[in-house]
């Protein structure tokens, strides 16, 4: 299996008092369930955190020889020196920023552990061969951590990992400009078929963690994460999901601690005002259907967005005594 | 020289018909003459057969328009084609469901249904006299065979060129790569590519498309579409510009996405 190592708290920016000690090491074991092989960890965060949780694997990021003598207790670094007589517990990070830049690589080739970091614009090359390239010019296999400047960076690490790549670093929601770990991690189950023991269901607990460690909301339609991704108002999508939910869904939501959920709006259709009715434990002629959905589309148009329950409940509630009133006048 | 690419835009389709997202008639007339004023190729202007509200806005679009093509989506049904032939647009957009799982979980009918029925709607829309585009729902979880075989039944009936989409957004880029050059090789069309962002890829897999031949490029306004979203157009634009010639103004295209956003923003609440 793929060794992946997740760079998210040498991502994060560290304020005075925020956050606390607590919160990274929550971070810390949360990490490890969602698929990090190894947590990748500053020289500050580790002194804020203090004694860092037992049972993750970590890799402490240095800027100098000094940090790698005071903290020798870990079982890997990373650096950006390209010093090889560090030692072989050091991962040389190289940031190469031009796939032009990859041939001058070779003078890199004897060091025991390479990280190659950047290659942003990866896709807009031939990148096929340049990864070939790339793995054939090192002679121990190099760990790659694309950045996500052209938005590719989980497209690029998939593709590492397609072609044989076996390490990749990268970060929870993209933090930082990486590649992102819950696409990976779901990429790697759904679209490469590979068995994993990680449970992704625990993913709204580490979205959580992450908004109050960073201070920024996750975007409600972010890919995995947002809150929004399983909300369906699209009457064929309300409609399908109904029949057989692999018809728009990629996946379970519950892989990802998700549960979908139909909504009513202006791309509604009969069927989705059906369903939405039986949720609510309703059932009305095809005739005041018809006569819902036409006012749910103009409500939807004048709020300029979906409508709530309560909108919709408060809508039928309408219709239906419209009717009543018809039938006893 | 660089190679052109046209953008085409699903913001007023697909972006809108995402959960939380209404546009009202006066939002869809002003975000289209924005997008025909900054070179998009064509804009995806909704959904007649939704009602009188999406007409409306239709016909102000067609009256506005400069050099945009303006395209009307439709699902394979002849009722929702004579609501776009009522807002004569430039294009008429079928939508073919043509995964197993579209196929017989969602329609409940078989692959010659499929077929008998698509030419039927293809007919109609082409002997009205008008240009008609096909798009492979969930194309990229179907048999490539069939979806061939299709294109190719299209091509002979006069259909101007097949939307290839990633419905639910699981290809990566060497499985688009490949899939675009299989249907350009054997039905010599032209592609256009519609991606979803399920898994964060949709702007790799639309430019490797891009790059392996197709030459129409769905893209959204904020990226916003179905679940993840679809392919965000100001970060498709960004990604290609070195290799891609899109014909699109960058800086002037921020200002239309600030447009959406602000639409977007000031929902009622």
């Amino acid at each position: 299996m793929f060794k992946i190592i997740d760079r998210t708290l040498t991502s994060i920016k560290l304020e005075a008092d925020h956050p606390t000690a607590e919160m990274l090491s929550h971070m810390c074991e949360l990490l490890p369930r969602l698929g990090a092989d190894y947590i990748e960890i500053s020289v500050p965060v580790l002194e804020r955190i203090g004694e860092l949780p037992t049972g993750p694997k970590y890799i402490l990021k240095i800027d100098s020889i000094e940090e790698l003598q005071k903290y020798n207790n870990f079982e890997m670094y990373v650096s950006k020196s390209k010093d090889n007589t560090l030692g072989d517990k050091v991962i040389h990070e190289i940031q190469v920023n031009d796939v032009r830049e990859i041939p001058m690589l070779s003078r890199y080739q004897d060091l025991t552990h390479v990280r190659i970091t950047g290659l942003d614009e990866l896709m807009c090359a031939e990148y096929a061969p340049a990864i070939k390239r790339l793995k054939e010019m090192f002679k121990a296999p190099i760990c790659l951590s694309p950045q996500n400047s052209y938005c590719c960076a989980t497209a690029i690490a998939i593709e590492w990992l397609l072609s044989g790549g076996q390490s990749v670093a990268v970060s929870f929601a993209g933090i930082g400009g990486y590649a992102a770990l819950e696409e990976l991690m779901m990429a790697i189950k759904v679209i490469m078929h590979k068995k994993t023991s990680v449970d992704l269901s625990i993913l709204p607990e580490a979205t959580m963690l992450y908004e109050t460690i960073t201070k920024h909301k996750i975007s409600y339609k972010k890919a995995v994460l947002g809150e929004n991704i399983f909300v369906v108002e699209a009457g064929i999508h309300a409609d399908g999901i109904n029949k057989n939910p692999l018809t728009y869904e990629p996946y379970d939501p519950k892989t990802v601690g998700k549960c979908r959920k139909i909504v009513v709006g202006k791309h509604s259709g009969a069927s989705a005002i059906k369903i939405k009715l039986k949720e609510k434990g309703a059932k009305l002629s095809d005739n005041l259907v018809e006569i819902v959905l036409e006012k749910v589309r103009d409500e939807s148009v004048t709020l300029r967005r979906s409508l709530t329950d309560i909108e919709f409940i408060h809508i039928v509630k309408e219709v239906m005594k419209s009717e009543k009133q018809k039938i006893y006048s | 020289m660089k190679s052109r690419k046209y953008i085409v835009d699903t913001t007023l389709r697909d972006g809108e018909q995402s959960a939380g997202i209404a546009f009202d008639e006066k939002d869809k007339v002003r975000l289209a003459k924005l997008m025909d004023d900054i070179g998009i190729y064509q804009i995806e202007a909704g959904i007649p057969a939704i009602g009188n509200v999406e007409k409306r806005a239709f016909a102000k679009i067609m009256e506005n328009k400069k050099n945009a093509v303006i395209s009307a989506w439709n699902r394979m049904k002849i009722s929702d084609i004579k609501h776009s032939i009522e807002c004569n647009p430039d294009v008429i957009h079928i939508s073919a469901p043509v995964s197993y799982v579209q196929i017989y979980s969602k329609l409940r009918k078989n692959k010659q249904w499929l077929r008998n029925n698509l030419t039927e709607c293809v007919s109609y829309a082409l002997e009205k006299g008008y240009k008609v585009t096909v798009g492979f729902e969930d194309a990229s979880r179907a048999d490539i065979s069939f979806v061939v075989s299709l294109a190719v039944m299209l091509k002979d009936m006069g259909v101007s060129h097949i939307r290839y989409a990633d419905t639910v957004g699981v290809l990566t880029p060497h499985n688009i790569a490949d899939v675009t050059r299989t249907l350009i090789r054997l039905a010599e069309m032209d592609v256009e590519i519609h991606g979803h962002n399920d898994f964060g890829m949709a702007v790799a897999n639309s430019l490797e498309a891009a790059k392996n031949g197709a030459k129409y490029i769905d893209c959204t306004f904020l990226g916003i579409g179905e679940r993840a979203g679809n392919c965000d157009f100001i970060k498709f634009i960004k990604a290609s510009e070195s290799i891609f010639n899109c014909g699109i103004d960058k800086k002037q295209a921020l200002e239309v996405q600030k447009e959406v956003y602000t639409i977007i923003k000031s929902r009622a609440r």
